[in-house]
């Protein structure tokens, strides 16, 4: 039985239903069960403690007033609360959401650009290097390593293939890898 | 789990935000803002 943060909740779509009504447990349960996680993708996608904030106030409150368009036989909560937030977060950062392939010019970089660095050297320019991808890889990230979902429940949330996930992932690591290059030699 | 550099880097980074969440205000916020909406 899957009991990690990513388990399917049977009574989601009861509690939705009374948290509607104005049940304040049902509400609390709902929050203290998906707030978390919805706060940390946001933060971990726009690195900004403001931006997160805002957005969960955003899905939260369209949750408590009807929830349009959720369909709990489509799938569950989580994955339709992830979808709010990322269209609210897609709002804010509009520009970010385009299609950026590698440079692709030839020239070598290093296997290993984290080597030589401390632990703290090696995560701010990790930090920076994240925050330099296209949103639609720094997601497959956030998601794959980060939060360390499986691909299937990452494909599930973003609603496309495994292999789409599998791809974005290899491209978002070897985007970082380039980056982080490119940081050692001008550090 | 993968053990490579890259990957390591990305677990300590995420460990900086690993406990992160909402300040409490922000679910007083919105059940106040609920009850607002159905008074």
């Amino acid at each position: 039985m899957e009991t990690g943060p990513m388990a399917l909740a049977p009574d989601e779509a009861h509690l939705l239903r009374q948290t509607q009504s104005g049940d304040d447990q049902a509400f609390e349960l709902l929050y203290s069960r998906h707030q978390p996680p919805i706060y940390r993708y946001v933060l971990r996608m726009s690195g900004s403690e403001a931006v997160a904030e805002e957005v969960v106030q955003e899905v939260f409150l369209a949750l408590i007033h009807g929830a349009r368009g959720y369909d709990p036989s489509s799938g569950p909560l989580r994955s339709y609360l992830y979808g709010m937030a990322r269209h609210a977060l897609a709002r804010q950062r509009r520009d970010d959401w385009r299609f950026e392939e590698l440079n692709g010019d030839g020239h070598p970089f290093d296997a290993n650009p984290l080597e030589g660095l401390t632990r703290a050297q090696a995560v701010d320019r990790l930090r920076h290097a994240l925050a330099a991808l296209p949103a639609h890889y720094r997601e497959a990230v956030v998601f794959c390593e980060m939060e360390e979902l499986s691909y299937a429940d990452a494909a599930e949330i973003l609603g496309v293939p495994v292999g789409t996930i599998r791809s974005r992932l290899n491209r978002a690591r070897a985007l970082l890898l380039e980056r982080l290059s490119r940081q050692g030699v001008e550090a | 789990m993968n053990h490579d550099p890259l990957s390591q880097a990305l677990r300590a980074l995420a460990a900086e935000t690993a406990a992160a969440s909402a300040p409490p205000q922000l679910k007083h916020n919105l059940r106040r803002a609920d009850r607002k909406s159905v008074v």
